[in-house]
């Protein structure tokens, strides 16, 4: 008896021991070199960093940033500027663990469609009091994006817009005319199909993100996929299901079971690189760092997704992104500083112009370089009213995926199109309650 | 047949059908070996294209730039952070359950005590309950523990599982009481029954568990994905997700960092796989 | 149990403890007992029963990760039978467990039986199969990715030439979930022939020389002795690939996302999209608590059509 009991004690001893030992080394190792926790440690009052999140639009993303954030702590002795590049696919994750971990970032970066979320989930910070001098600043598109209920949240930092991206040296190969309405498009795309020399017509991508195909569409048929209250569902209306259809001419065009669903994205872009692609829906940031950069030699023209019915419009995707703050920033000031230096024309130039070749979204800015033609042109169908973006909403994602998901069923002919937008309709509109 | 059920008369007719077993083992071998290889292959061929074809095992110019390029250069170096916390968490992980996993085996195997079988059954239900279940609460927990983004958010939910302390029961409860009795007899104390009769004559079974349990942590993906925020944090596979989101992938690289993630997994295997497949066996059987 | 040879003296009784001093030591027992798995138990209820316990709460409401739930009753689950989508998902696991578990069961039998009459390389094939599943799911899916691609990938090559027409693997909603269907029993096989193996090493030879001196011979042997005496391992394995199959998740994750037309979203990937990206949290905790209530009714009744095998 007493000899198990001691030994017991023993165990129990040793077992401590044990742990505490393993609770040091694990608590230990964070504290490496390079590793900035967050929420363990207060942050020194001398020394404050700013956490910056963005996801990335270009693959030089941290050599765009460096020299840019060197000068902002050159300017700002005392905040040090710790910058991460968020992948997009795991933005979901890595957003919801930082915030529900209370660390989250003091300053990051989304797009329209993403952050009316975190708003209702009290993430963002207010800045309306803050940043609504900046009005006259902003174009106006940009500056409505960054309202939702009725609060700015964020600084507008970057637009991208898209459009028909036509190769014309093939164009003018097979003697076909630049499309101005969809007849038209329709006749150049199946010209331009050559299955024995591998060129089609035309290719937009079905792929997960291909909403921004989907939703010019749907305005070139006349409608919009939510209706202005966020209430109803609006896309299965007859235009909607007339431009729905079109898609299915996309298999007849290019005498494949489906373009983009049978292609990966990269045997997509090799195929336009190339020079085999017609005509391929593309954002305004590829222009300069991909096609002009990959295939010089290409010549080419740009046109907007064209008017389908009646009361129809020419129809280009404009997608906004903001700096947003934190409202679990642990130090706002600095925060803020950040912002507001990430807001200035310069990074408007040196970064959205010339680094990554997007739309600055503040207007009346010197130093701006020369804007690629095609950019140009895909912008001011935004001028003209032709832009159609993301209507501001939480639901908007689910809405899209619908969208998408439905469009995936049309493609590979297992849905009529009727029959698709009338499914968006039943799995959206029951969960659209109002913001 | 011949061999084992019989069936077959005479030594020609033996041969050819072992013949075909042998090209159908080779044939399956094939299909679960080869489409790595084409991984490797692809690892060290410099601005992949997917695009040849037919597929080509072979690469054409092979260079070791894509290793290079992971291992020394990717994001600053984090390459090298990732394999240690990798390698940190698993070694912390295997160690930590084999032991209480063991303990907690031998406890259910050979002592008795109130609420057992109760206490038992509720554990095995456990193994049901699906991850989609446990996953958010299990994020909230340990986020109002403040384990988020430390290792211990990966090594405590695993320090024991319901799966471990099954197996080691098993096989606990296969060994014979006599030798514990005769511990008793000599005056062994618990701690001393448990680590120096009970430990020893369970190694195969832990040896199983270790590898089992050592592959499960390596290659994790969605629990570190969720509770890891800093990239200096992350494990090999979820940090190799992330270099396939870069703006554009660079499949040459990923393919690399996936033969240096599978690779320590591929030789602990090679080592172990004799234990391994002992211990499922008594771990499973008896 | 082996039985204590009377030449020892017995230490502890076999008559039921009644005395008082026994039932003390019984309970000093089972304290000490608890006291030594409390490390286990405390893991275990924090990371699997409370969270369990948290989920049902949680399907009972509404919201989001991180702040307030409002308790709405059984509306929840209501709308889940109702919602297009989430039904879907339950027809979209049902088909591809139904696929996949008979097959990958049976495909394992089979190979474990050929290995196991193999005179040699016994362990160097068991090493071959298994494979596949030292590497983390991600790799191995990314692998499979680029063997269905419809244009590059070896299996539309190796179909093309006995003159089956391309298949987009992935992209067809007809045929990505037996795509998935194929990579996971490629990739899982490896684990239950372990198990079939193990299980079949068990069997006493002496039972086959019987049968052959009564005259029976290859498969009529495996037939009526080797199967019947395997049915707890199938059991085993039947069960076991049940509960791991029907909460598929990461295969849908790397590879389809849910698509094409939500047809291969299965459960756990519909779970996991509504919590973290939908932030609907309340829903998707009713979803997995009716995902729950699926496995389970599933697991007893195998183990009862298995009956006499998870003994314990």
């Amino acid at each position: 008896m007493f000899r198990s009991q001691v030994s017991r004690r023993q165990f129990l001893q040793s077992s401590a021991a044990l742990m505490s030992i393993a609770a040091l080394a694990a608590c230990a190792v964070p504290a490496a070199p390079g590793a900035s926790t967050g929420g363990d440690t207060a942050p020194d009052a001398a020394a404050e960093t700013v956490l910056f999140w963005k996801p990335p639009h270009s693959e030089k993303e941290v050599d765009l940033w460096k020299p840019l954030l060197e000068k902002f702590q050159t300017e700002n002795p005392g905040i040090t500027v710790e910058h991460q590049v968020v992948p997009w696919a795991s933005v979901d994750e890595q957003f919801t663990a930082a915030f529900a971990g209370g660390s989250p970032p003091d300053i990051f970066y989304l797009p329209d469609e993403w952050y009316p979320k975190y708003v209702n989930q009290d993430q963002i910070a207010d800045v309306t009091d803050k940043i609504s001098g900046w009005k006259d600043q902003y174009s106006e598109a940009g500056w409505t994006g960054a309202t939702y209920k009725g609060s700015t949240w964020g600084a507008p930092f970057l637009g991208v817009a898209q459009g028909w991206v036509l190769n014309m040296t093939l164009f003018n190969e097979k003697g076909v005319a630049a499309p101005t309405n969809w007849e038209e498009f329709r006749a150049a795309a199946q010209a331009l199909t050559d299955t024995a020399a591998g060129t089609y017509g035309v290719v937009a991508d079905a792929g997960p993100t291909n909403w921004t195909t989907m939703v010019p569409l749907l305005a070139a048929g006349g409608t919009k996929l939510l209706s202005d209250d966020l209430l109803t569902v609006t896309a299965n209306t007859e235009g909607g299901v007339a431009a729905f259809e079109t898609l299915l001419e996309n298999i007849a065009w290019n005498d494949q079971s489906s373009t983009p669903v049978g292609f990966t994205a990269d045997q997509i872009r090799s195929l336009a690189l190339d020079g085999k692609i017609g005509m391929i829906w593309q954002e305004t940031s590829t222009i300069k760092a991909v096609w002009r950069a990959e295939a010089p030699d290409l010549e080419l023209a740009t046109i907007p997704m064209l008017k389908l019915t009646d009361d129809g419009t020419n129809a280009s995707w404009a997608n906004i992104g903001f700096m947003f703050m934190a409202q679990q920033s642990a130090d706002k000031e600095g925060a803020f500083k950040l912002l507001e230096y990430l807001s200035t024309d310069d990074i408007q130039v040196e970064y959205v112009q010339k680094g990554v070749d997007l739309l600055p979204l503040k207007k009346d800015i010197a130093g701006l370089p020369d804007i690629d033609p095609i950019v140009e042109e895909m912008v001011s169908w935004l001028g003209e009213g032709y832009g159609v973006g993301t209507q501001i909403s939480v639901r908007w994602r689910d809405a899209t995926t619908s969208l998408v998901q439905e469009a995936q069923a049309v493609l590979s002919g297992a849905k009529t199109a009727a029959q698709a937008l009338a499914d968006v309709e039943a799995t959206v509109g029951p969960i659209l309650d109002g913001e | 047949m011949a061999a084992t059920f019989g069936g077959v008369q005479n030594r020609r007719q033996t041969a050819a059908w072992q013949l075909v077993w042998y090209l159908l083992m080779i044939a399956i071998s094939v299909v679960t070996v080869v489409p790595f290889l084409f991984m490797a292959s692809t690892s060290f061929t410099q601005s992949f294209t997917m695009m040849t074809y037919p597929p080509t095992l072979i690469p054409e110019n092979p260079s070791l730039a894509n290793y290079y390029e992971i291992i020394f250069t990717f994001q600053d170096g984090m390459f090298p952070r990732w394999f240690f916390n990798t390698l940190f968490t698993t070694v912390a992980i295997t160690a930590g359950s084999l032991f209480l996993n063991t303990l907690s085996g031998y406890i259910f195997a050979k002592k008795e005590f109130f609420g057992k079988n109760f206490v038992f059954a509720l554990l095995l239900a456990t193994l049901m309950v699906p991850r989609a279940v446990t996953l958010i609460p299990s994020f909230l927990i340990v986020n109002r523990l403040g384990l988020f983004n430390t290792y211990w958010a990966l090594i405590l939910p695993e320090l024991s599982t319901a799966f471990g302390i099954f197996m080691m029961r098993q096989f606990i409860s296969s060994l014979p009481s006599e030798l514990i009795e005769v511990a008793k007899i000599d005056g062994a104390g618990e701690l001393r029954t448990f680590w120096s009769i009970i430990i020893p004559l369970s190694t195969p079974a832990m040896a199983a568990l270790g590898i089992f349990t050592v592959i499960n942590s390596w290659n994790a993906f969605l629990w570190p994905l969720i509770v890891l925020r800093a990239n200096t944090m992350r494990t090999l596979v979820v940090g190799l997700a992330t270099v396939q989101s870069e703006f554009n992938i660079d499949y040459g690289l990923v393919m690399a960092g996936s033969v240096l993630t599978v690779l320590p997994m591929l030789i602990l295997y090679i080592l172990f796989q004799p234990y391994f497949v002992e211990g499922l066996r008594m771990g499973y059987g008896k | 149990m082996s039985v204590t040879s009377t030449a020892q003296p017995a230490l502890r009784t076999a008559a039921p403890a009644t005395t008082p001093r026994h039932t003390w030591r019984r309970l000093r027992e089972t304290l000490f007992c608890y006291l030594l798995l409390s490390p286990s138990l405390i893991v275990i209820l924090g990371f699997s029963i409370v969270p369990l316990l948290w989920s049902v709460y949680y399907s009972f409401t509404k919201g989001g990760m991180l702040g307030r739930h409002t308790f709405v009753g059984v509306q929840n689950y209501v709308k889940a039978f109702e919602h297009p989508i989430f039904l879907q998902t339950l027809i979209n696991t049902t088909q591809y467990a139904v696929l996949t578990v008979p097959v990958v069961i049976l495909l394992a039998l089979v190979v474990a039986i050929v290995i196991f009459q193999l005179p040699k390389m016994q362990g160097f094939f068991r090493g071959t199969v298994y494979f596949p599943l030292i590497t983390p799911v991600v790799i191995a899916a990314n692998i499979w990715a680029y063997i269905v691609n419809r244009d590059f990938g070896p299996l539309n090559h190796l179909l093309s030439m006995v003159g089956v027409p391309r298949i987009d693997w992935l992209g067809d909603p007809v045929w990505a979930i037996p795509a998935i269907v194929m990579m996971e029993i490629w990739r899982g096989f490896g684990f239950y022939v372990i198990i079939l193996f193990a299980a079949l090493q068990s069997i006493p030879k002496e039972l086959y020389e019987a049968a052959r001196i009564d005259g029976a011979k290859g498969l009529r042997i495996i037939w009526s002795i080797t199967i019947p005496l395997l049915r707890p391992a199938l059991g085993f394995c039947f069960i076991m690939a049940t509960i791991f199959n029907f909460q598929l998740f990461d295969a849908v994750y790397v590879l389809t996302k849910g698509g094409p037309a939500w047809k291969t979203a299965t459960v756990s990937w519909y779970v996991y999209q509504q919590a973290f990206q939908a932030d609907n949290v309340g829903f998707a905790s009713t979803m997995g608590v009716v995902l729950l209530v699926i496995i389970l009714t599933l697991s007893l009744m195998q183990m009862r059509f298995f009956r006499s095998d998870i003994e314990y």
